[in-house]
């Protein structure tokens, strides 16, 4: 057995997460309440094939890294593909996903869309802050009047949009 | 011809102004969405699905036509001038496009590939026309046990042939499967997988998951990898035309690529990965120039392209006539085409005559746009790649989080979103394919709810899952395939100790 | 002299006779205030036909001034104000639904009842309970409307959700759809009293397949099992995702009958593939060929009605003139040729008549979902 890199480490604790997602599944399955008398087949059949699946499958992925062979990141970005993972980058993007998820019934579809377009720009190095700020609000308006004007798609409103739509 | 006579019609459907409106949008919009790096057609889709929200049926459909070929026209576009394409099936195009670009040959390069994909997107569209309703009429009879056994081989193919690892594609097809699992049973409404959750009741919106999977997880893991550079895009210098021997060297790869691409569609082979593969092969072998590979010969950019359209129009035929999506890209347009509770199978081509006439009659325009488009306006797609990156995830991020929320107006689609976008981070990172998961999810619930009616049908009568001659040779096939490797290797082994 | 006075007399006579028949023509609508109804013609501005508006409210002759009725006089609320816009909550996918909303929708605004264009939040899931709790907790919203139907009250009893559609103000059931039960042409079933002794006599061996589970489809095959005391035990209900599929898994064979909207399966009567065994309606349809279950002797009639729904913290003002809207745009050319170009059926209710008929209706769909066992 060859001897396990970190990035090895890191593709064991997936697979190895996988093989339990695919216990649980089962387990979910065994408890599942079935109301009775109206399937003729059981809706219990198909997740057990399917929970079986995932466990197989995981633990033949576990036997394949356990033998050394690694996985090579999909895609075709330049650069060395078993460089470490940034962490730092990849929180300001989450911390944007996540703002947004946040803010979006509290402060209205405009903000929420400001604060993760910009919390990427800046993840991805934009650093002009004033000028940031301005597309990110100037690429959220524009979004919301297209999606809500256009295609009447209704959207969170908050400050920004009361403002605008009383204005109308 | 009774298809001819419906194609006319269908014409007539795709050339009012409205309709032909909604192609030409979506011939711009794909090719927008397709030229920006990293979003392939499938990714292009289910980020334009919400646009066709408040629009009627025939008018969508041919809007995604249209944005569908326009995704790809701009994919190819960007991997030869940036070598960073969108989806699997331009990497190839990137490999002697690209080199070509840099010898001071874009024009060429992106001449070659658009009328190579006009070529191969008319052919096969006119094979599409002419081969759907009759794989449709066939198909009437079939029974949910012989869409269960084609489902099952769809599901060996897809899980084994793409991605670096049998093994990885089958953990992709899995995780789909899973994900499709939850929500309440259609038949019993026993809850599953729903942790108590009353918005997962109707399960995990499929929408959210591919622009999660594909958008976030993308940009998550760019993030990943530190340093982002700006793009070095190569500028067309030359004329955006070929030389008289470029078209020698041309078209004949052009016929080859879409009878290699078109076939490889109608089965479900995964995609334009096998395909594009395989005419870049064949082309290589068949070339005079055979030293020019791997330093920019044409054939590799014009086989491979008219494959990748070919392919797409290929996929098409299992999707409309059976209701069978062989691709990712195909999976997003039938859930387009759920969206608007039209189900795609044998009888659409009865029930829904104008909206499939109008989407075939739509890809021949839609074709016939791009290649007047697509050449002289380069230089504005050129522009687009000029975006900077920080802006550029920004937007795409934004917007797949719109895409995500906007079609249940939940804010549980957008938690979803964000951890589906964690798998798909850790699907790069760690070399899984993404196209099984999503044929996974898709036709998951399609072929346990075929399961289930076949035994419901039969009262419980497990033999109607194996009879029939179409069940049968289907199940022979998949054993043969799954079973003669083991078998061809062992004769090897045998051979070698001999 | 004789021939003067025959002359004139044939004068006068074509004039009469013109007067006859041009007057009906050009003033068909016209009705007396005693049966008037909103948008029906009259004759003399600021007459009052007491009593014959929405919820006992009186209608006035007046000349209106928007839409496809301007300039006409009209039994037509003077107070009504235009709704300013709706934002609709759709408890579904696209689909019956969402189509019932924007034709609604486009009809008021073509006949200038609304003024700005709607907005539609698509909110799917468990049986449309999921856009009722989500509808029900909007507050202080006068332009908030939710689309629903039978499917709903269908899917609360299923889910067994603690949700009371009653809760919302009930502002008008806007049309019905009628179901049928179809079989393949060559199918040894004629009627429907066949196919329901089929069932009586080998059970679960009879598959039926239809659309989803507790839907309108769902409960008309258990009422069907009831009116013939059949136990409910031997239906074979096999759930498919619509009308098409219904269809299609009848022509791919296998399976005995199939349930669906009738308007679904309209091409395939016409074409022959299909045969009607009964429909859910009271008379015949237009322009749908096959019986009635009553004229058959099974006494059912059931069909998928949608109606509109309010919050119900608006004013009594402002709930009243939505229901004076709507009223008024039943009245409307727009609406009528919307019903036609749907195939819907004009079973139009509004305000206390509407609340009364949800009343009625909301039991009858629990005991048969209790009856079907889900």
């Amino acid at each position: 057995m060859k001897k396990i890199t970190k990035a090895g480490r890191g593709e064991l604790v997936f697979a190895g997460s996988l093989l339990l997602l695919g216990i649980y599944v089962l387990y979910d399955t065994v408890k599942m309440e079935v109301p009775e008398g109206v399937a003729v087949i059981s809706p219990r059949l198909f997740p057990y094939f399917v929970g079986t699946f995932l466990i197989v499958v995981s633990a033949g992925l576990i036997l394949t890294i356990l033998r050394g062979n690694l996985a090579v990141p999909e895609g075709t970005e330049p650069g060395d593909p078993f460089a470490p993972a940034d962490f730092k980058t990849m929180s300001l993007v989450v911390a944007g996903i996540a703002g947004h998820v946040i803010l979006l019934e509290k402060l209205g579809f405009v903000v929420a869309a400001a604060v993760s377009f910009y919390l990427v720009a800046y993840a991805f190095g934009a650093r002009r802050i004033v000028k940031d700020i301005l597309i990110a609000f100037a690429f959220a308006l524009i979004s919301y009047f297209a999606f809500t004007k256009g295609l009447n798609i209704r959207l969170p409103q908050g400050i920004f949009e009361n403002l605008f739509s009383s204005g109308a | 011809m009774n298809s001819l006579n419906l194609l006319l019609d269908g014409f007539a459907t795709a050339f009012t102004a409205t309709n032909l409106m909604y192609g030409l949008a979506g011939t711009f919009l794909g090719t927008l969405v397709g030229v920006l790096p990293g979003i392939g057609p499938a990714l292009a889709i289910a980020l334009l699905l919400p646009i066709t929200m408040s629009v009627a049926p025939a008018s969508a459909l041919i809007m995604f036509a249209s944005i569908y070929y326009g995704a790809m026209y701009g994919g190819s576009t960007t991997s030869i001038l940036l070598n960073t394409p969108g989806e699997s099936g331009s990497v190839i195009t990137a490999l002697e496009g690209n080199k070509m670009a840099k010898a001071g040959r874009a024009g060429a390069a992106l001449a070659t590939a658009a009328i190579g994909s006009f070529v191969a997107g008319t052919i096969a569209t006119l094979l599409l026309a002419f081969g759907a309703p009759v794989l449709a009429d066939v198909a009437v009879k079939i029974q949910p046990a012989g869409y269960l056994s084609l489902m099952i081989l769809a599901f060996a193919t897809v899980g084994t042939l793409l991605g670096q690892s049998m093994i990885r594609g089958l953990i992709s097809l899995a995780c789909g499967l899973v994900i499709g699992l939850v929500g309440a049973d259609l038949q019993s409404g026993a809850l599953r997988l729903t942790f108590g959750n009353l918005n997962a009741v109707d399960g995990i919106e499929t929408v959210t998951v591919i622009v999660a999977i594909f958008a976030l997880g993308e940009v998550l893991y760019l993030a990943s990898r530190h340093k982002v550079d700006e793009w070095a895009v190569i500028s067309v210098n030359d004329k955006t035309w070929m030389t008289k021997s470029d078209f020698k060297r041309s078209w004949r790869p052009w016929l080859r690529g879409t009878a290699i691409g078109f076939p490889l569609g109608v089965i479900p082979a995964g995609g334009s990965e096998v395909p594009t593969f395989l005419s870049y092969a064949a082309e290589k072998k068949l070339s005079k120039h055979k030293e020019e590979f791997g330093h920019g010969a044409i054939e590799g950019v014009a086989g491979p392209e008219a494959a990748n359209n070919a392919n797409a129009a290929g996929a098409l035929v299992p999707l409309l006539a059976l209701g069978l999506p062989t691709s990712a890209t195909a999976a997003v347009v039938l859930v387009a085409f759920q969206m608007y509770n039209i189900q795609p199978g044998p009888m659409l081509l009865s029930t829904e005559p104008v909206i499939v006439w109008g989407l075939i009659a739509s890809l021949f325009i839609g074709n016939a746009l791009l290649l007047l488009l697509n050449l002289p306006l380069i230089k504005f797609w050129v522009k687009l790649l000029k975006i900077p990156r920080p802006y550029l995830y920004g937007g795409i991020t934004t917007f797949a989080l719109f895409g995500a929320y906007a079609l249940n107006a939940s804010t549980f689609d957008l938690q979803i979103a964000l951890a589906v976008g964690a798998l798909g981070y850790f699907f790069r990172r760690f070399g899984m394919p993404t196209t099984p998961l999503i044929i996974g999810l898709i036709m998951g619930p399609l072929a346990e709810t075929k399961f289930k009616l076949a035994l419901q049908i039969s009262n419980g009568d497990y033999s109607v899952l194996y009879a029939g001659l179409l069940t049968k040779s289907i199940y022979f096939i998949l054993f043969m395939v799954i079973v003669g490797p083991f078998v061809w290797n062992f004769k090897k082994k045998l051979a070698i100790k001999k | 002299m004789v021939k003067k006075k025959l002359a004139s007399a044939l004068v006068a006579a074509l004039a009469i006779g013109m007067v006859v028949s041009v007057a009906p023509t050009a003033n068909a609508n016209v009705k007396a205030a005693g049966i008037a109804k909103a948008g029906d013609g009259c004759v003399a501005a600021g007459r009052v036909a007491a009593g014959r508006g929405v919820n006992g409210t009186s209608l006035t002759c007046t000349k209106v001034t928007t839409g496809t009725l301007a300039g006409s006089l009209r039994w037509w609320y003077p107070d009504l104000k235009p709704l300013k816009t709706i934002d609709w909550t759709i408890p579904g996918n696209p689909g019956g639904y969402s189509l019932t909303a924007d034709v609604v929708s486009k009809a008021l605004k073509t006949e200038g009842l609304m003024n700005e264009a709607h907005t539609m939040a698509y909110k799917a899931g468990a049986g449309g309970t999921v856009g009722l709790s989500a509808f029900q907790e909007i507050k202080g919203k006068p332009n908030a409307a939710l689309i629903t139907g039978i499917a709903m009250v269908g899917g609360i009893a299923t889910t067994k959700s603690k949700l009371n559609l009653m809760d919302s103000f009930p502002v008008a059931r806007i049309l019905r759809e009628y179901n049928a039960v179809v079989v393949p042409t060559g199918s040894k079933y004629k009627t429907i009293n066949d196919l329901l002794n089929d069932i009586s006599a080998k059970g679960k061996d009879i598959a039926i397949v239809g659309g989803n589970a507790g839907g309108v489809d769902h409960q008309i095959m258990g009422l069907l099992l009831k009116e013939k005391n059949i136990p409910a035990a031997k239906l074979n209900y096999v759930v498919l995702s619509g009308g098409t599929s219904v269809a299609a898994q009848l022509l791919a064979g296998g399976v005995a009958a199939g349930i669906s909207g009738s308007t679904e399966f309209k091409p395939f009567v016409e074409s022959g593939k299909l045969r009607v065994l009964g429909v859910s309606s009271k008379k015949r349809l237009k322009g749908f060929r096959g019986a009635t279950f009553i004229e058959q002797g099974v006494n059912l009639f059931y069909g998928n009605w949608r109606g509109i729904m309010v919050p119900p913290d608006l004013t009594a003002d402002e709930k009243l003139n939505w229901l004076k809207v709507m009223d008024a745009l039943h009245g409307t050319p727009t609406w009528k040729s919307t019903l036609v170009s749907n195939d819907w059926d004009d079973e139009f209710e509004a305000g206390d008549a509407y609340t009364a008929f949800l009343k009625k209706e909301i039991p009858i769909v629990n005991a048969v979902i209790k009856d079907i066992g889900l």
